[in-house]
């Protein structure tokens, strides 16, 4: 026998059978522990790397001083934290829009042959302070993006920021089995 | 104890076991008091393992069908924990504490397949295309045979086939797809709703749905003709 079956009542059905079959969750101490951004939980290489960051000097070139250039941001000073050995570079911002509380970034790496997924840890230039941490994948034009939830601070302070400012921040960047 | 669900579920203690919580049950707290525990410093881990607790299931069933594979919709859930718990301070004790929980998994999977999306199948200079009629009267049936109506009669063994041709459907499906698949029939939001969320408009969501239905459709109706590979998971 054949019969309709309204494909919400075949999702429902499959969604109920999918949370009677859910594994146990992580216990709580567990959650925060692996909740702690990588800093903390690796604050001494951290330090070390923060110290390298804050070494490099990039020439930063207006976006929009040459109208025939297309309208890309500051350079920003970078970072690659490898398994090995660390590199010096500098990202250029291609597009950034920090509204409603969420940061969107396009970005080119001045470095090639990285992989298509990296973890970019913003770092205040002022301070040296983490600010925040998001993955950003490799598009098909050879850029990286990424979209995160902006810290309610930084909503307000970024919610101005475009493209053509100067960036209040560095890069860290790791690519690898520390990720 | 039994425990109305407007208290157990975002519903509110009586004020003086707010003020003796240590008199109650962890459990027993409402959302609110349990948000504010986990937002104290340092958090209160018993109302964290009971706020998880609660909603684990809820939310890994969610992910599954996002993922369609276990250990993802298990990696998935964690992370989102991982993401409230990271911006925990700013938790609203009475806000929708579940479908924010919801939101926060589905953002993380949009952002991982952002790049699948730009790039795949659904390009907007693909929907024209998609806005034909599906079928009569946009048929939102699948028809399936060796079913009884109440799905959850059939026999074990039948039950776990179904799961899987429904899993092998969603498998068809890119990310994208599946996600509107269901935001549309398991949160129940509108086409016009989640064409604001995709800044899309709703013509447009409804031609991904109905691409998504013929999709399933085809991979459950005529199974020795698969639809194709599976997409990104």
């Amino acid at each position: 026998m054949k019969i309709d079956v309204p494909i919400e009542q075949l999702l429902r059905w499959r969604l109920a059978r999918a949370e009677a079959e859910a594994p146990a969750p992580l216990r709580a101490a567990r959650l925060l522990h692996l909740a702690r951004p990588w800093w903390e939980l690796l604050p001494e290489r951290f330090d070390h790397l923060i110290q390298r960051l804050r070494t490099i000097h990039v020439e930063f070139g207006h976006a929009m001083a040459d109208p025939n250039q297309s309208p890309t941001g500051y350079r920003v000073a970078t970072l690659i934290a490898g398994e090995v050995e660390n590199v010096e570079t500098a990202a250029r911002i291609l597009y950034l829009s920090a509204h409603s509380a969420r940061l969107r970034m396009r970005f080119e790496l001045e470095q090639r042959n990285m992989p298509a997924a990296i973890e970019v840890t913003l770092v205040d230039e002022q301070t040296g302070q983490p600010l925040l941490c998001a993955s950003a994948t490799l598009s098909l034009e050879s850029e990286y993006r990424f979209e995160v939830e902006l810290p309610p601070e930084l909503a307000r302070s970024w919610q101005r920021l475009k493209v053509t400012d100067r960036m209040p921040f560095r890069f860290l960047i790791r690519a690898g089995k520390d990720t | 104890m039994d425990i109305p669900d407007q208290r157990r579920i975002g519903g509110s203690v009586s004020a003086d076991a707010e003020d003796q919580p240590h008199l109650l049950d962890v459990s027993l707290w409402s959302d609110a008091s349990l948000i504010t525990a986990v937002r104290r410093d340092p958090p209160d881990e018993a109302a964290l393992d009971t706020l998880v607790e609660r909603y684990w299931g809820h939310l890994f069933s969610r992910c599954r069908m996002l993922t369609v594979d276990t250990q993802k919709a298990t990696d998935l859930a964690q992370d989102a924990w991982h993401r409230v718990l990271r911006a925990r301070h700013t938790l609203k004790p009475d806000g929708n504490f579940p479908a924010y929980l919801n939101t926060i998994a589905t953002n993380l999977w949009r952002d991982r397949h952002r790049s699948t999306r730009r790039a795949g199948s659904l390009a907007d200079n693909r929907v024209a295309s998609l806005d034909a009629p599906l079928g009569p009267d946009g048929d939102e049936t699948i028809t399936l045979a060796d079913v009884v109506p109440d799905l959850n009669s059939m026999d074990s063994a039948d039950q776990q086939l179904l799961a899987m041709d429904i899993d092998h459907a969603l498998q068809q499906l890119t990310p994208h797809l599946r996600e509107v698949l269901v935001s549309r029939f398991i949160v129940g939001e509108s086409a016009a709703e989640i064409g604001r969320r995709f800044n899309r408009t709703e013509q447009t969501v409804s031609g991904w749905l109905r691409e998504a239905i013929r999709i399933m459709k085809q991979a459950m109706e005529e199974p020795a003709q698969p639809a194709g590979p599976p997409l990104n998971n």
